[in-house]
């Protein structure tokens, strides 16, 4: 049994420290911002999942095909693990965030976490259907370092960027004739692509600002031999940067020139010459 | 009828609000639970007398300075538990060792209780009897030990011990069950 003396010594106490309950409004916002923070984390994670499906998807037949990469290398590169776990962290900061509220102990973390990645699935295919993950890849395209962008948040864009392995991508700069295109690739460097658009099994109306990835063979430091032409399909805003748009733009910057005038020399006695 | 028996009268929830206001009001809950969470504070942390009284002073200071963020959907007895439950751990966190030797005296009824629910030997002395289950108790680990305490001598229910140790109704259910098997393991292991 403790004395009454114990309650006057705590009653004592507050008055001489002159302790005061904390206000109301703070454990209110504390509890209101664990739910803002909770609700922002699915959303980013939705967001990740859309992004998650758009990288997938625009992926297309490339488990079947594999164009020169071992399967490891293209399921490395086309499970967009760094998305996946941006997904993983964003239903951890939720499952956290609501672990926190109030009421949220009556709950399991198995099942807090099974509602956060559930939402996000259901929210993030919701987005995807929106065109939300292409927008978000088109913005992080546009802004982010090129090298972070290509190494880690869109790895598709590396994997179609190895020429001594026989894959090219970029944007088609100026259409040749049926047989050559200008491309220039995600370092700004111009390309002469030739392919035979008739016989392709790819059927692809080539224009200029297109945004396409080859398969083929390299057969110089800007001459590229494609047995495929294919549409990206994503990154596309990525080859509107700066660097590489005013290469796009201006056929006298760059060795464009250099190619136009070889390729008027070996061409300009035919009649077919589309650089006369 | 004068202001303190008027007080007196109202719940713990109701002290609560009053509280915000009087320093009576206050005064009237620490009254009510000072021995109940003293008495939990010595089971769960084998603390001397003395030092419990420390930590039962901080768990008050912590309901007072806390009290608007006091839940009425909840009982107040499940909110100061568990207030105290956290004061306990964060003060076994700086001492780092439990304390051993401290075993308190239980209420006879709640021993023959236990030792009922746990198929012990009842012809043994009381005291002894006492002395063996806080010898047990104190072998577990402590998420064994509180559910145990909880649920046998301070006789809470699984939703209020889900209140008190934030873990859902559910898990406290089963933390039961696995504390109880632990517990009669230990208990074999060492008097049988």
């Amino acid at each position: 049994m403790i004395e009454k003396k114990f309650t006057e010594k705590i009653i004592s106490k507050i008055e001489k420290d002159k302790i005061k309950p904390r206000p109301r409004w703070k454990f209110v916002f504390k509890n209101y911002f664990l739910w803002i923070i909770g609700v922002f984390s699915l959303l980013f994670g939705a967001l990740s999942f859309s992004l998650i499906i758009y990288l997938f998807n625009s992926g297309e037949n490339i488990f079947s095909d594999r164009f020169g990469a071992s399967f490891l290398e293209v399921f490395l590169v086309f499970i967009p693990i760094f998305w996946l776990i941006f997904l993983a962290l964003f239903i951890f900061l939720f499952y956290l965030n609501l672990k926190k509220t109030k009421r949220a102990y009556k709950c399991s973390p198995f099942f807090i976490l099974i509602i956060g990645l559930i939402s996000s699935i259901a929210l993030g295919s919701s987005f995807y259907m929106l065109g939300f993950g292409k927008k978000i890849d088109n913005l992080l395209g546009k802004n982010i370092n090129p090298g972070v962008y290509s190494r880690i948040i869109n790895p598709q864009l590396e994997f179609w960027s190895e020429p001594e392995k026989g894959r090219l991508a970029g944007v088609v700069s100026e259409m040749g004739d049926d047989k050559n295109f200008f491309l220039v690739d995600k370092d700004s460097r111009e390309w002469l692509v030739s392919y035979d658009i008739f016989n392709s099994k790819h059927a692809l109306r080539l224009g200029e600002g297109l945004v396409v990835r080859c398969f083929g063979e390299k057969k110089s430091n800007d001459d590229f031999q494609a047995s495929v032409v294919m549409p990206m399909n994503l990154a596309n805003d990525f080859f509107d940067r700066p660097g590489i748009r005013r290469q796009v733009d201006d056929p006298s910057f760059g060795p464009r020139i250099e190619l136009r005038n070889n390729m008027t020399n070996d061409c300009q006695f035919k009649s077919d010459c589309p650089f006369k | 009828m004068n202001i303190l028996e008027k007080k007196n009268s109202l719940s713990d929830e109701q002290l609560v609000v009053v509280s915000l206001e009087s320093h009576l009001a206050f005064s009237i809950l620490v009254d009510r639970y000072k021995n109940r969470i003293l008495n939990f504070i010595r089971k769960m942390s084998n603390l001397s007398e003395e030092d419990a009284q420390d930590v039962l002073q901080d768990v008050f200071l912590k309901v007072y300075l806390n009290l608007n963020s006091f839940d009425d959907d909840l009982k107040f007895s499940s909110w100061i538990y568990s207030i105290a439950r956290n004061q306990v751990i964060s003060n076994h966190r700086k001492i780092k060792v439990r304390p051993e030797g401290n075993s308190i005296k239980i209420d006879e009824t709640l021993i023959e209780k236990l030792a009922f629910d746990f198929d012990i030997e009842k012809e043994l002395d009381i005291k002894i009897l006492n002395q063996q289950i806080f010898l047990v108790l104190n072998k577990l680990k402590d998420k064994w030990r509180e559910v145990l305490i909880l649920k046998f001598f301070e006789e809470k229910d699984y939703n209020e011990i889900s209140d008190i140790i934030k873990k859902p109704s559910g898990t406290v259910a089963s933390m039961l069950n696995k504390a109880k098997k632990e517990f009669k393991e230990k208990y074999q292991e060492l008097y049988n």
